[in-house]
């Protein structure tokens, strides 16, 4: 094999580890983190969609299904789209935003923590995040806690927390 | 082969090309050709491949979810995400644009405007049309989440997050904008009466955490007033601002407190 060809096989292989969607698709049926989470390649997780999405890009829940926990550190938009997305909590929180340079929201999701988990639904630290149409239910240790940065919050319902359903700090 | 049967082929293929458009239209990313009829069990791939399909005063029907590109209209139509999890991705130009069609309804959709937008990139355009906006959430990086130029809209349920310049742009035209929220944007809700009176009722909609939250501009003595009932302005940089004789009239039922500065003192009149 020529050079030329083996550094153009590189650079494409380089090319498609950086691949980077703005719109990126999740099902818990049909997806698999290794794909490239594209609609007819859907990936399995938040975690593993946000991971392949551009800064200020979107995450979509294709059909129902529980999406694991996610931390999130860039702009972005996750969207369970009304299709009936859970997040199940273990460790932690169900979602983490830390430290995100511009607006994430967050849509349309249940997040469920199980009475095994001390868990926030979501922390948001030092973020610009905006919240609408989520559940948070089950026995958070905290539904929504808010640590610096700012939050607008529209349609939450947060059910069973002990000992605060939302905290601003 | 008879001449007639010859005949009758030829006919049968000019018929099928002419396919008179129908009424009701489905799109699907999944299964969709915008090659196909637009039938439900033939569904269109985009927007635009059904809207060509579909007759004015027509509907067009998101059947699963999935990216379904942007659209322009020209007739009455109306584009619904059908509440299955329906978006248009904005590359470029503007999600849905709406020029001289008459009544347009637009409903149920996320118009989505990545960073990869350099230049401008709008959720909802409209010139010259009656348009209703309804369950949409225009999200990323938007120039203008909704822009109006002449013409009116009725807005209920909207969000717009993140848009550079304005969330909501009302320009020598008329709105109604209810249950909306527009945040972490440039300005809120801009009024500008150029050339025509413009006017805009904001009702339990709140403008949240934008450089500024409400501005009406009055060029050349238009009249351009905004009226604001039940609604939120918190948390922007600038409360509201007027220029040029621009008018906001409150009905002194509004939370309207917590901005750096909170701005003009607003016309107050009563309920009535």
């Amino acid at each position: 094999m020529k050079y030329t060809s083996i550094f153009a096989l590189t650079l494409f292989a380089a090319m498609s580890a950086l691949a980077q969607n703005d719109l990126s698709w999740v099902s818990q049926r049909s997806g698999l983190d290794t794909n490239s989470c594209t609609i007819t390649l859907p990936c399995k997780t938040f975690a593993g969609a946000y991971a392949k999405t551009n800064s200020g890009g979107i995450v979509k829940a294709l059909d129902a299904g529980e999406y694991g926990t996610i931390t999130i550190t860039k702009p972005i938009t996750i969207d369970g789209n009304g299709v009936g997305a859970d997040i199940e909590g273990s460790s932690l929180a169900g979602m983490v935003v830390n430290g995100a340079s511009g607006p994430v929201e967050i849509r349309n999701l249940t997040i469920h923590v199980p009475a095994s988990c001390s868990c926030y639904g979501i922390e948001s630290l030092t973020s610009s995040v905006s919240i609408e149409n989520v559940s948070i239910t089950g026995t958070p240790y905290g539904g929504l806690y808010v640590y610096g940065g700012t939050a607008t919050i529209h349609g939450l319902t947060v059910t069973g927390a002990t000992p605060f359903s939302v905290s601003l700090k | 082969m008879k001449p007639t049967s010859i005949f009758a082929l030829i006919l049968l293929a000019a018929v099928s090309a002419l396919a008179q458009p129908f009424d009701r239209t489905w799109v699907s990313q999944r299964t969709g050709n915008d090659a196909n009829n637009c039938l439900f069990a033939t569904p269109c791939l985009t927007f635009q491949g059904a809207y060509a399909k579909t007759n004015p005063g027509g509907i067009i029907l998101a059947i699963d979810a999935g990216g379904y590109s942007t659209v322009t209209v020209t007739t009455p139509i109306i584009i619904d995400g059908n509440g299955v999890g329906a978006i248009i991705e904005v590359s470029s130009g503007t999600g849905v644009q709406v020029n001289n069609a008459g009544l347009v309804e637009i409903r149920n959709l996320t118009i989505h405007v990545p960073a990869s937008c350099s230049v401008t990139c709008n959720g909802i355009g409209e010139q010259n049309s009656l348009v209703s906006v309804e369950n949409v959430s225009i999200t990323g990086a938007p120039t203008y989440g909704v822009g109006l130029s002449s013409g009116a809209m009725t807005i209920h349920g909207l969000t717009v997050t993140g848009a550079a310049n304005t969330g909501i742009l009302v320009q020598n035209a008329t709105a109604t904008i209810s249950d909306s929220i527009i945040r972490y944007s440039g300005n809120g809700i801009l009024l500008q009466g150029t050339s025509a009176a413009t006017q805009a009722l904001i009702e339990r909609s709140k403008m949240i955490l934008n450089t500024t939250g409400l501005v009406v501009q009055s060029f050349a003595s238009t009249a351009t007033t905004a009226r604001i009932s039940d609604s939120v302005i918190t948390g922007n940089t600038t409360g509201v601002s007027t220029t040029g004789g621009g008018q906001i009239i409150t009905f002194r039922n509004n939370t309207w407190a917590g901005n750096s500065t909170d701005g003009t003192t607003p016309f107050s009149v009563s309920l009535k």
